[in-house]
């Protein structure tokens, strides 16, 4: 029983995983932009999520109200400011320019609020728990991030395959050139792509936020979950995404549980038999967004 | 007023002259056929007229307005409808997102209000059986059909024809011509490049002849197919 607790333990944590890594393989997917900020943007949603709570005294979970379109218009304006100059045939100025804008963000960060390790207090959500048969007991905001994430890659893939918005994110996405020739503007549909991609990154800085304790520091390290998350999925696939996170936290948590120095190690470990396996993710992408 | 102006054109690749000092028009609902050797730089002409290059020198005006320096989704809203010689599809979409792509940003319509005029397109171009294929899935000539019907679907007031014949058996190419024949005979205003001039002559009413990036004629068909220099330079090549 104490293997099965482990395992839901592991699955719910993958929830958050995904959060991370949805926006992640949105931008690639619709530009081919590998952002290595993604990390430092989660923090940097968590931070503004801070400042809110603490300014207007709203409620963690509330804050998102203000956080989701703070971060989806720093989004816009990042990529029709700065990002966009970045795009080309190279592949290493974008590299470049968002290794960069980690830098910058976290320092940034650190100048502001500190190295001082942070947590937001959702009023006990985040020590609730939900009885399960059998004696199992999981914890409510773990249940409530998975259950976001689904609901989060359910909508997003609404929106690409349903709406006039993910037509035009997937034209863009098969071929740049003949979406302009079809009255397209590259450089909006890109902003607009970020856009969205950080308005999912607001969703998951601040259940990370609400989670556990951060810092400015810990953006690599989210980047990295986020990365594997996305390439044990398949690149391109929202729900192999989901199935990367998800695999990726099982894989800490039953590290964790054989010893509590293995929690990273094990994550790691599994991500790199699966890219020594199946280099190109356990699903395949079908196609590309 | 011509629907299209080009003014002392030129454009070069390194040392390489693609298009030297190029004038043209285009009136408006005529249909202009280009000939010309391998090289001539016909397909640049087309890229400087819809923005995907940008002219060393010369204007481009279109429908009473200069558009040279505007990007090419600029263009294509002003009404420059465009096809490529190899089909581009949006593989991964269906053939009637493909047009729906078309219809809101280039013709800057709501998707519900596209949908008519979209399944219209479909039934001129004779892709309605195929309106839900994957556009990957497509053979030659549908794709081809796809590539016009996703320029129409932009609403155009100039479409341009890069090789659209190119490639098809003799058949293809004559159905694919009826279908033009009929768009044209819509008002639609074209240029068409062609390798295939018997099918080039049945729509156009203007032929013109490029070699080595200038013009080399320019006026009725078979006036500028009687013309020795016409005959030496474009049928001395295709005889080989």
């Amino acid at each position: 029983m104490e293997w099965v607790s482990t395992i839901i333990q592991g699955v719910l944590l993958g929830g958050l995983y995904a959060l991370f890594a949805t926006g992640l393989s949105l931008i690639f997917g619709v530009m081919r932009l590998v952002n290595i900020a993604h990390g430092d943007l989660i923090v940097l949603a968590a931070f503004v999520s801070l400042a809110v709570v603490s300014g207007l005294g709203l409620d963690p979970l509330m804050s998102l109200v203000i956080v989701i379109p703070v971060m989806a218009a720093f989004g816009y304006i990042l990529q029709r400011g700065l990002l966009n100059y970045t795009l080309g045939n190279n592949i290493l100025p974008p590299l470049l320019v968002t290794f960069g804008l980690s830098i910058i963000l976290e320092n940034v960060l650190l100048e502001i609020f500190s190295a001082d390790s942070q947590r937001l207090l959702a009023g006990g959500l985040e020590t609730a728990s939900l009885a399960l048969p059998g004696g199992l007991a999981v914890g409510t905001f773990p249940v409530m991030i998975f259950v976001s994430a689904v609901a989060v890659i359910a909508c997003l893939q609404f929106m690409l395959y349903r709406t006039a918005l993910g037509r035009v994110f997937r034209a863009t996405s098969d071929d740049q050139q003949t979406a302009q020739l079809m009255g397209i503007d590259n450089r909006h549909v890109f902003a607009l792509a970020m856009a969205v991609a950080l308005a999912i990154v607001a969703v998951a800085g601040v259940f990370m936020a609400i989670r556990t304790n951060f810092d400015p520091s810990v953006g690599p390290a989210r980047l990295i979950y986020a990365f594997e998350a996305v390439i044990i999925g398949g690149l391109g696939n929202p729900w192999g995404t989901l199935a990367g996170g998800v695999i990726l936290g099982v894989s800490q948590a039953i590290g964790a549980k054989i010893n509590p120095g293995w929690q990273i190690l094990a994550g790691h470990i599994v991500f790199l038999v699966v890219l020594v396996v199946r280099p190109r993710g356990l699903f395949e992408k079908v196609q590309d967004l | 007023m011509p629907l299209l102006s080009l003014q002392g054109v030129c454009k070069s690749f390194g040392s390489l002259t693609v298009v030297d000092q190029l004038s043209m028009h285009l009136d408006e609902g005529e249909a202009l056929g280009i000939i010309g050797p391998n090289g001539a730089g016909k397909t640049t002409i087309f890229n400087i007229i819809t923005g995907d290059l940008q002219a060393d020198a010369g204007s481009v005006a279109f429908d009473g307005a200069e558009v040279s320096g505007l990007a090419p989704h600029k263009r294509c809203r002003s009404g420059i409808g465009r096809t490529y010689q190899i089909p581009h599809p949006f593989a991964k979409m269906s053939v009637f997102e493909n047009l729906l792509v078309g219809a809101v940003h280039g013709n800057g319509e709501r998707e519900r209000d596209a949908y008519g005029h979209c399944v219209d397109i479909l039934e001129r171009t004779h892709l309605t059986g195929k309106a839900n294929a994957a556009a990957g899935s497509l053979t030659l000539l549908e794709r081809k059909r796809l590539e016009l019907a996703r320029a129409l679907a932009t609403k155009p007031k100039m479409l341009l024809l890069d090789e659209i014949g190119g490639g098809l058996s003799e058949q293809e190419c004559q159905d694919l011509i009826g279908t033009i024949k009929d768009i044209h005979a819509g008002g639609m205003s074209i240029i068409w490049i062609e390798h295939i001039v018997h099918a080039l002559l049945s729509v156009a009413e203007r032929l013109m002849v490029i070699n080595f990036g200038c013009k080399l004629d320019d006026g009725d068909p078979q006036t500028v197919m009687a013309n020795p220099d016409v005959r030496q330079v474009y049928m001395g090549i295709s005889a080989e």
